[in-house]
């Protein structure tokens, strides 16, 4: 954790200004639903807002990605994440282990995640904060209400 | 003596015995002995007692029967050396007068009045040595003293005759006796000779008397003493032979002597005299009536024999006596009372010790009964705690029940959501970029789909809602109510404006101790039901008014029920809380629904008509519950509803 913010302080070298070249950011979805995924990229569409999205379907494939392991070596062909959007509610391995793994990471403990989950429980929701999540947004039923959410992704980009 | 020492005795023994058997730790078999060994130990001092008794009795006695025996024997040495004495004097007159004739004689006896001086004298008498040849004068002579009778018998032939010439006092009975020569009888012949030859008086043996007459014949005796011519005894028995002129004799009929010998005393004895050496019956002289009746099983025989020489005779004496009656009669009485005495304490102690038993045994059943009501009570007491625990054990069993049930049932429905997520987002898409494509059934079925995905939606996030109210803490602290109504408001604001809703709120509201999150919650539900129960074409009227209080609601609903509410039992509201109502102008509420409403799913009009879960209400509930509150509702079908809710005071 301390590492990790020493190297906010450092400076964010990699992190490219996401606002310049919106349809150059790149964001990792890790969903284990097909359907909210295929309905997240709908509500881009509808939303107007282009991103590079990569889809995983579980915390394994998330930590792989972001390690480059098998897989996702070429990191040109699987470029790291401008933002995480992570799904709690996994098997095998939860979103809570993604961000615990994340944190133990000093390369990585700076890639803005933002918990996009049907929970809506408190503890869920300290949890995921205390673990280092950037935001923590309620999967909303409607497809209007996901497309509004889609929207407000590139102000928190730009906070981050 | 006996008596007191055994009475007194048993009852000290009696008195000792509980505070001796307590000290000893005697048990109840010791004491049921007791009685018995008081018995025991009675009649044990009653014999000794008597023993004693009897003892001392009979050396009593035999102290007195040897002091009678004593005096008895004296008595007649006495009387016989009177009776001595007076043969004596008798020797000595006719001594004096050479021949005495009849009248002298009796002159001088009756001087010596002899009934009242010497009693039991038969008489005394004169018998002279008559030789052979001189005894027809000696008849001649008595003829001419006047016994025209006179003759000398037995008749016979002897050298010397001895016949009575004198006898006084001259009676019947003394009469027969004249003439008779005594000497012609070996009994007398004896005593006559011993007289002749010692000089000295000689008793004879028993003889029957000639002056037996009478058909009482009793046995009697004589005593002899020589007269010699000279007036004094010669010094030989030869001498004595010559010179011996006569015998003076008195006669004696034995039981008139020894009874006039014995009348004044009491001997508490028996006499016998036997002439001899030996106690033969054919010899006895005398037997004095019986002193004392033989009476009594304890009568011992005393016995003296003694030798008395009388008159140169040997007489046997034999005393017997045996205790006499009252004496005995002490030592039955003795007997009698100590043995009665024992049976008196033995009762008492035994009636003394069943009453001590009896209280014991009641005693300890009492104090076993008591035992037993403490144990009871005991017991009692340990069920009620242990009924307590495993009330206590089954409601945390039954919380946690409820708990994991709610648990799960939050997991449920929150699994639940993903797929509506995706029916109702699909449904949407398909409506917005294909629904030029189709017809307005299509559109119509679609929009249906979307709708109830929708709707379901709802429900499970009620369901979360209430599942998230019932499971997690629920914190509470000091809120401004108006704040808190003014944010819910502020969410509604679209729906106000679309429905033309007016809102009143009746500011300032008070502070409230609530949780932020539920209050919300609670509000928005009200605010919504308010907005949303308003028959169609009415614009809706809210009005949201509160009160500080100390006054709690009653619940007319519960009561209607005959069940205390959850509410009326479970409320910790105390001293001062506020309340705050929601009303509206909406449809109201038939009071048979007042506390149904506020359950899990119930729903009084169809989804079509007024939209909802039928959780909104039990959310509210559980929310105001869980603040420490209380909700109700006050309300008539078609005049609006009015719903409270309490809450502490911050």
């Amino acid at each position: 954790m301390k590492s990790c913010l020493r190297a906010a302080k450092g400076g964010l070298s990699w992190v490219r200004p996401v606002s310049m070249t919106a349809a150059m950011t790149t964001i990792l979805h890790v969903e284990d639903d097909p359907n909210d995924t295929l309905l997240f990229e709908h509500a881009c569409r509808k939303a107007g807002v282009v991103f590079d999205l990569r889809a995983v379907s579980d915390g394994d494939q998330a930590i792989a990605y972001l390690r480059g392991a098998n897989d996702f070596s070429d990191r040109m062909k699987h470029p790291l994440p401008n933002l995480i959007l992570l799904d709690l509610k996994m098997p095998r391995v939860s979103g809570f282990d993604v961000l615990a793994w994340l944190r133990s990471d000093k390369s990585l403990c700076q890639v803005p995640v933002v918990v996009l989950t049907s929970s809506n429980h408190d503890a869920d929701v300290k949890r995921a904060y205390d673990l280092g999540a950037k935001s923590y947004l309620v999967k909303p039923v409607g497809f209007e209400a996901l497309v509004e959410l889609v929207k407000t992704l590139p102000d928190l980009l730009a906070q981050a | 003596m006996g008596e007191e020492t055994q009475a007194s005795r048993g009852t000290d023994t009696a008195d000792a015995a509980s505070p001796w058997a307590a000290r000893h730790g005697l048990g109840a078999t010791s004491r049921r002995w007791f009685p018995l060994a008081v018995l025991v130990t009675g009649i044990g001092l009653t014999l000794l007692a008597a023993y004693y008794a009897s003892r001392t009795i009979q050396l009593r006695t035999r102290a007195q029967f040897e002091t009678a025996a004593l005096r008895a024997r004296t008595s007649i040495r006495t009387r016989f050396e009177v009776y001595d004495a007076l043969l004596h004097g008798a020797a000595g007159f006719i001594a004096v007068e050479g021949n005495v004739t009849r009248d002298r004689f009796k002159s001088y006896v009756a001087r010596l009045g002899i009934e009242n001086n010497y009693p039991g004298l038969q008489g005394i008498g004169f018998a002279p040595r008559v030789p052979a040849p001189e005894k027809d004068n000696l008849i001649a002579a008595m003829k001419q003293q006047g016994a025209e009778n006179f003759r000398v018998w037995p008749e016979g032939e002897r050298a010397d005759y001895y016949p009575i010439t004198c006898l006084e006092p001259l009676n019947g009975r003394n009469e027969v006796a004249y003439g008779y020569d005594m000497l012609s009888e070996p009994v007398r012949r004896e005593a006559m000779q011993r007289a002749r030859d010692t000089g000295e008086t000689a008793a004879s043996g028993a003889v029957t008397l000639v002056q037996e007459i009478a058909s009482s014949q009793q046995p009697g005796f004589l005593i002899y003493l020589p007269v010699y011519r000279s007036g004094v005894a010669p010094a030989t028995v030869t001498e004595k032979r010559v010179a011996l002129q006569g015998f003076v004799f008195v006669v004696f009929r034995a039981g008139e002597l020894f009874a006039s010998l014995f009348e004044d005393e009491g001997m508490g004895a028996e006499l016998e005299i036997f002439d001899g050496s030996t106690t033969n019956f054919a010899n006895r002289l005398f037997r004095s009536p019986k002193a004392v009746e033989r009476a009594g099983p304890f009568h011992h025989t005393f016995e003296e024999i003694t030798a008395l020489d009388v008159c140169g005779r040997t007489w046997t004496t034999r005393f017997s006596a045996q205790p006499e009656f009252e004496r005995t009669w002490i030592v039955l009485s003795l007997l009698g009372g100590g043995v009665f005495l024992s049976l008196v304490m033995f009762y008492l102690t035994r009636a003394e010790g069943r009453t001590r038993r009896a209280a014991e045994r009641a005693a300890e059943r009492l104090k076993i009964s008591e035992l037993a009501l403490r144990e009871s009570e005991e017991r009692l007491r340990r069920y009620a705690t242990e009924l307590e625990h495993r009330v206590a054990e089954r409601t945390a069993n039954l919380a946690q029940s409820i708990q994991s049930l709610e648990g799960v049932l939050y997991h449920v429905a929150h699994d639940l959501r993903a797929p509506l997520r995706s029916m109702a987002s699909f449904t949407q898409i398909l409506l917005d970029e294909y629904g030029d494509r189709f017809d307005e059934r299509g559109r119509d079925y679609t929009q249906r789909i979307s709708n109830a995905a929708q709707r379901m939606d709802g429900l499970v996030q009620d369901l979360l809602a209430y599942g998230r109210l019932a499971h997690t803490a629920v914190p509470v602290s000091s809120l401004s109510l108006e704040t808190e109504v003014t944010t819910v408001l502020g969410l509604f604001s679209e729906e106000i404006e679309a429905r033309r809703a007016t809102v009143d709120v009746c500011s300032p509201l008070p502070a409230v101790k609530a949780n932020a999150a539920v209050l919300d919650q609670v509000l928005s539900n009200l605010i919504s039901n308010a907005l949303k129960f308003v028959p169609p074409e009415t614009p809706p009227h809210v009005r949201i008014c509160a009160e500080e209080t100390t006054s709690r609601m009653e619940i007319p609903a519960a009561k209607a029920n005959g069940v205390p509410s959850l509410d009326n039992r479970l409320s910790a509201l105390d001293g001062k809380f506020v309340r705050f109502w929601v009303e509206d102008n909406g449809i109201g509420i038939d009071p048979e629904y007042h506390e149904r409403i506020f359950r899990m799913f119930e729903r009084l009009h169809g989804v079509g008509s007024y939209p909802g879960t039928g959780i909104g209400l039990a959310i509210v509930r559980k929310g105001v519950e869980r603040m420490g509150g209380r909700v109700g509702v006050e309300s008539t079908p078609g005049s609006g509803s009015r719903f409270w809710v309490e809450l502490p005071a911050a």
